[in-house]
C-alpha cells in the first residue's frame, strides 16, 4: 500500500516537475570562490539509459478520463521502435469495454434527449513518438530516478459498433526509467475520429467529432534488455 | 625304516607348523583363541595380560571411530567407552585388564582423547606439557604437531601461526613438517597480514604443494617475493640472507623437545591421515620438500615472482592476479611496453561479458595502471580513456579523477580539468584529500591570464593548508619515537581536534592509515588484541596454564614489535605528507609570485605608455549547453546531484589561450 501511494506521489511529482527536479541532499556554497568573470558550469551526464536502436514493448491499461455516461476501460498493449533516443515509432492497440454510468439514466429521464452513441469497441494507431524533455526525480534520499516526457501523435482505425472509423491521436506520456530494460509508462493520448449519432426523440442522425481522452498506464520491456554506449 | 622315520619328521614338522599357526593366529580377526601363547601382548612393556584382546580393542575404537564421525565424536567417544566396558565384563576380562602404560603414553592418549572431543583448550594445556617433559622424547613431535592444531582449533591463529612455523624451522626432519607448511597455508587465509605466514612458507618456495592449492600458493609466493624486492629497494640494501635455522637448543623453559624431538617415535603414521582437521591435502604429490636458497636482491626478488607467476595455470582463478603481478614487475623491470600488454591482458580475461573470469576491482586497477603508464609517456588522450574507465563505485575513481584533471590540463582542456576538480570539491567529498587539485586549479587560471584569480585561489589554498601544515611540523615533532607517532595518530583517530585544522589533521591521518602496509599492520595489531583477550577468557585450565602464559608473552612481544613497525612507518607517511605540503606551499608561492610579476608587468607598461589597461587580450571563450545524443546536460546551480560528480564541466568563459577543441 505504501509503495503504491508512493508510486502515485512519484507519479504526480513527475507530472508537475520541472526538467530538473528535486533538490540532492547536498547543497554546497559554488566551489568558485575567486572573482570569476561569468564562468559557468554545467554537468554533462551519460544517459542512465539508451533508447535508440532499441524496442519497446508495453502492456497497457487503459481507462477514459472524459466521459461521463460511458466510462471506458480495456487493456492494450504497444511496440515502438526507437529510431533516436528522442525519436520513436510505435504501433498502439487497445480493447476498450464501456460500463454504463447512472447519469445516463439520469439524463434519459431529465431531458429524454440523449443521443445514441455507437461505443467504442477497439483502436489501433501507428504513431510517432518525440522525447525532447528530461528530468530527474530524487526518492528515497539514495535513489535518482530518471524520466522523460514525449509526445505522441499518428492515425489508425477505431472500431464502434457501427463499424471501422478512419481515428487519430495524440497525447503525452511519461517514463520513468527503472532499470536498463524496464520502464514505467504513463501517458494520455485523445482518441479523435468522426461517428453518427442519432437522437432518439428527434429519430435525426448527426455527424460528430468524438473525442475520447484515454489514460494508460503501464510497464515497457525494452529489448534487447541491455545496451552499449557508442560514444565516449 | 628311513622311510617312516621321514614320514615321523614330516608329521611332527606339519603339527609344529599347525601349532605354531594356531599361536599366532589369534592376533588374526577370525582364528580360534587357544590360550597362553596369544597371552604376551603387543605392549611394549609387556604387562598386558589380556593381551589377546587387545587387537580386538582396537578394532573396536577404530570401527567405533569411523561410525561416530566427527560431529559425534564426543558422544560416540562416551558411548563407546560405556559399551567396551560392558563388553570386558561381560566376557570376564575386566580383571585382566591391568596393563600398565607409561605416564607419558596415557597423558599422549588423554591429550589426544580431549581433542577428539573437541576440549581443545584442555589437549593445548596437555600437548604443552607433554612438549615440556624431558621424559616424552617419543611424543615431542607430535605434541609439538597437535598443540598448533588445537591452537588454530581455538581460533588462535597467530599462535598457531608460531606453534606451526617453529615445527618448520626443525625442517623436513620433522614428521609432520609437510602438513606443517600447509596449515600455514590455510592459517593465511585467517589472519589479515598472508605476510606473516608467507615468509615463513617462502623457503620452501619450491615445494610442490597439492594441486588444488598449488595456483594461490604461487601466486601468493609470487606477490610476497615482489614485496621483499620493494622492501629490499626501499631499504637500499641486499635482503638479510635466509633465515634457515640450524637445530638448535631452545630456551628451556618451553622448548625441550626441539633437540630432543629428532628420534623416532613409536606412534608413526602418515601426516595426512593423522590430520583431523579434515583438509583432504594429498601429500603424495610433493616431490621436494628441502628449503630454497632465496635471493638477496631486488632482481633476485623480481625474477623469483616471475618465475611463479608463469607457473599459474590460465584456468586458475588467481591467473588474472598473477598476470596484474606480471605487468606491476614488468613495469618496475623497465618493460612498460610488456607491462602494458600485460595489463591489456588482465582487462581482456575480466571483459563482464566475453572474459573467463570476473573481478571488476582488478579490472579497474589495470585500467588505473594503463592509464598512468600512458599518461607517463605522455599519451594523454589514452590515459584519459583508461580514467574514464574506472567507475564511480571503485575506490580510485577519487584518484583517476584527479589524475584525469592533469591529463586535461597538459591537453589543454581546461574546463574538463577544474570540472574534475569540483567533485573532489564537493561535500560528498569533503574527508577526501587533495589540496593539489587547488594548485592546479591557480595554474589553470593562471595560464588564462586570469590573475586576480589565481592569486585568490592561491589565498584560499594558503588558509586552508598553512594550518595543516603547523598542525603536522608539530605533531612530528612531539613524537620522540615511533611508536609515539603510531600511538598518536591512533588517539587523533578517536578524539580528532576540533576545528579546521583538526578536520585537516583527520584528513591526513586517514591517508596515513589508508597506506596499505600501515593498515594491514594495523589490522595484524588489532588481531593480536583480539587474540590476547580470548586467551584472557577461555577457560581457566587454559588461560591459567603455563602455555597460555607463554602465548601471552609471545603475543604482547609480536605485538610490541608490529606496533614499533607501525610506527615507522607512520612516521615516515607523515613526513612523506609533511614535506609534500611544504613542496606545495611553496609552489603555491610560486604561482603568486608569477601572477604579481605579470600583474607588475602591466601596471608599468600603464605607467610608460599612459593608458589605462595593457593587460593580455582576454577572448570570450564558446560555451554551450549541447551534448551528443547519449548525454544529458544539466545546469548547475549551486546544488550537487550525486549522479552528476565526475560530469562537471567547468567554463572559463574568458581567457587568453585560444580554445583547445
Amino acid at each position: 500500500m505504501r509503495t503504491s501511494k508512493t508510486l502515485t506521489v512519484m507519479l504526480l511529482l513527475g507530472w508537475l516537475a520541472p526538467a530538473r527536479a528535486a533538490e540532492e541532499k547536498a547543497k554546497a556554497p559554488a566551489p568558485q570562490k575567486v572573482e570569476v568573470r561569468q564562468d559557468r558550469i554545467k554537468a554533462i551526464q551519460r544517459k542512465p539509459f539508451i533508447k535508440k536502436g532499441r524496442w519497446d514493448l508495453s502492456p497497457l491499461f487503459v481507462l477514459s478520463l472524459n466521459d461521463a455516461f460511458y466510462q471506458k476501460m480495456g487493456g492494450g498493449a504497444s511496440i515502438a521502435y526507437h529510431v533516436a533516443d528522442s525519436l520513436g515509432i510505435e504501433l498502439h492497440a487497445a480493447f476498450v469495454g464501456t460500463i454504463q454510468t447512472d447519469m445516463v439514466t439520469f439524463f434519459q429521464q431529465a431531458n429524454q434527449a440523449l443521443p445514441k452513441v455507437s461505443q467504442l469497441r477497439y483502436y489501433m494507431t501507428l504513431n510517432a513518438q518525440w522525447s525532447p524533455l528530461y528530468g530527474k526525480l530524487s526518492v528515497f534520499t539514495d535513489e535518482i530516478v530518471h524520466f522523460d516526457a514525449y509526445l505522441v501523435g499518428g492515425f489508425g482505425i477505431a472500431q464502434t459498433e457501427t463499424g471501422v472509423k478512419f481515428a487519430s491521436n495524440v497525447g503525452l506520456g511519461l517514463r520513468y526509467f527503472l532499470a536498463s530494460w524496464l520502464v514505467l509508462k504513463v501517458e494520455v493520448r485523445d482518441l479523435i475520429y468522426t461517428e453518427k449519432l442519432r437522437l432518439d426523440v428527434q429519430r435525426t442522425d448527426f455527424t460528430d467529432v468524438q473525442n475520447h481522452v484515454m489514460l494508460a498506464a503501464g510497464v515497457s520491456f525494452f529489448l534487447p534488455v541491455d545496451f552499449e554506449y557508442q560514444y565516449q | 625304516m628311513n622311510v617312516q622315520l621321514h614320514r615321523r619328521i614330516l608329521m611332527v614338522a606339519a603339527g609344529v607348523l599347525a601349532w605354531s599357526l594356531l599361536v599366532v593366529v589369534p592376533g588374526g580377526d577370525a582364528g580360534p583363541r587357544l590360550g597362553l601363547a596369544g597371552a604376551l601382548a603387543q605392549d611394549d612393556f609387556g604387562f598386558d595380560l589380556s593381551g589377546e584382546e587387545k587387537p580386538k580393542k582396537k578394532k573396536k575404537k577404530k570401527t567405533r571411530k569411523r561410525k561416530a564421525g566427527r560431529k559425534k565424536a564426543a558422544a560416540g567417544a562416551r558411548a563407546g567407552k560405556g559399551g567396551k566396558q560392558a563388553e570386558e565384563m561381560s566376557l570376564g576380562f575386566e580383571a585382566l585388564d591391568v596393563s600398565v602404560k607409561s605416564p607419558e603414553k596415557v597423558a599422549m592418549e588423554k591429550a589426544l582423547d580431549k581433542m577428539k572431543d573437541r576440549n581443545y583448550a584442555g589437549a593445548a594445556a596437555a600437548f604443552w606439557d607433554i612438549y615440556n617433559n624431558p621424559k616424552a622424547k617419543q611424543y615431542f613431535q607430535s605434541a609439538e604437531y597437535q598443540l598448533a592444531k588445537a591452537l588454530y582449533r581455538l581460533g588462535l591463529y597467530h599462535s598457531a601461526l608460531w606453534r606451526f612455523g617453529m615445527i618448520l624451522d626443525k625442517g623436513v626432519e620433522h614428521k609432520y613438517f609437510k602438513t606443517s607448511l600447509e596449515w600455514l597455508f590455510f592459517i593465511s587465509h585467517k589472519i589479515t597480514d598472508q605476510a606473516e605466514v608467507l615468509k615463513d612458507v617462502a623457503r620452501y618456495a619450491d615445494i610442490e604443494f597439492p594441486k588444488k592449492y598449488r595456483d594461490e600458493f604461487r601466486f601468493l609466493l609470487a606477490k610476497y617475493f615482489y614485496f621483499r624486492a620493494l622492501e629490499v629497494e626501499k631499504a637500499g640494501a641486499p635482503a638479510p640472507k635466509p633465515k634457515v635455522k640450524p637445530k638448535k637448543k631452545e630456551p628451556a623453559e618451553d622448548s625441550f623437545g626441539f633437540d630432543l624431538g629428532g628420534g623416532e617415535e613409536a606412534e608413526q603414521q602418515p601426516a595426512a591421515q593423522d590430520d583431523s582437521g579434515g583438509f583432504g591435502l594429498d601429500l603424495d604429490v610433493e616431490k621436494k620438500t628441502g628449503p630454497s636458497a632465496l635471493p638477496t636482491d631486488v632482481v633476485g626478488f623480481l625474477s623469483k615472482s616471475k618465475a611463479l607467476i608463469l607457473q599459474v595455470s590460465e584456468k586458475s582463478k588467481f591467473y588474472p592476479r598473477a598476470k596484474y603481478l606480471e605487468g606491476i614487475i614488468l613495469y618496475k623491470q623497465g618493460n612498460h611496453q610488456e607491462a602494458v600488454e600485460a595489463f591489456k591482458q588482465v582487462v581482456r580475461i575480466l571483459h563482464p561479458k566475453t572474459g573467463r573470469f570476473r573481478d571488476d576491482a582488478l579490472r579497474e586497477r589495470a585500467f588505473f595502471q594503463l592509464a598512468r603508464t600512458h599518461y607517463e609517456y605522455k599519451q594523454f588522450n589514452f590515459a584519459l580513456f583508461y580514467y574514464d574507465r574506472i567507475g564511480r563505485d571503485s575506490e580510485a575513481w577519487l584518484e583517476s579523477l584527479f589524475e584525469a584533471s592533469w591529463a586535461w590540463f597538459r591537453l589543454g582542456k581546461f574546463q574538463k580539468a577544474l570540472g574534475n576538480l569540483i567533485t573532489l570539491d564537493s561535500p560528498f567529498f569533503r574527508d577526501e584529500y587533495f589540496p593539489e587539485g587547488l594548485v592546479l586549479k591557480a595554474v589553470t587560471y593562471y595560464e588564462n591570464c586570469r590573475y586576480p584569480e589565481s592569486n585568490q585561489i592561491v589565498k584560499e589554498f594558503q588558509e586552508r593548508f598553512e594550518p595543516l601544515h603547523k598542525e603536522l611540523k608539530k605533531l612530528l615533532a612531539q613524537a620522540s619515537t615511533p611508536e609515539t607517532a603510531y600511538r598518536q595518530l591512533l588517539a587523533i583517530q578517536k578524539a580528532p581536534p576540533r576545528g579546521e585544522a583538526g578536520r585537516m589533521l583527520r584528513r591526513i591521518l586517514k591517508l596515513a592509515l589508508s597506506d596499505k602496509d600501515l593498515k594491514l599492520l594495523n589490522s595484524s595489531v588489532l588481531e593480536l588484541e583480539r587474540e590476547l583477550r580470548r586467551i584472557h577468557r577461555s577457560k581457566s585450565v587454559f588461560s591459567n596454564s603455563k602455555l597460555a602464559k607463554r602465548l601471552v608473552d609471545y603475543l604482547n612481544e609480536r605485538k610490541k614489535g608490529l606496533i614499533k613497525k607501525a610506527g615507522v612507518l607512520t612516521k615516515r607517511r607523515l613526513e612523506q605528507e609533511r614535506e609534500y605540503l611544504a613542496s606545495l606551499l611553496s609552489q603555491a608561492l610560486r604561482i603568486k609570485l608569477e601572477n604579481d610579476t605579470a600583474e607588475l608587468e602591466v601596471l608599468k607598461r600603464m605607467q610608460a605608455s599612459g593608458e589605462e589597461d595593457l593587460g593580455p587580450t582576454l577572448l570570450p571563450y564558446q560555451w554551450t549547453a549541447a551534448t551528443d545524443d547519449e548525454k544529458l546536460y544539466w545546469p548547475y546551480e549551486g546544488e550537487f546531484w550525486r549522479d552528476e560528480l565526475g560530469t562537471y564541466e567547468y567554463t572559463l568563459t574568458w581567457g587568453c589561450r585560444k580554445q583547445v577543441e
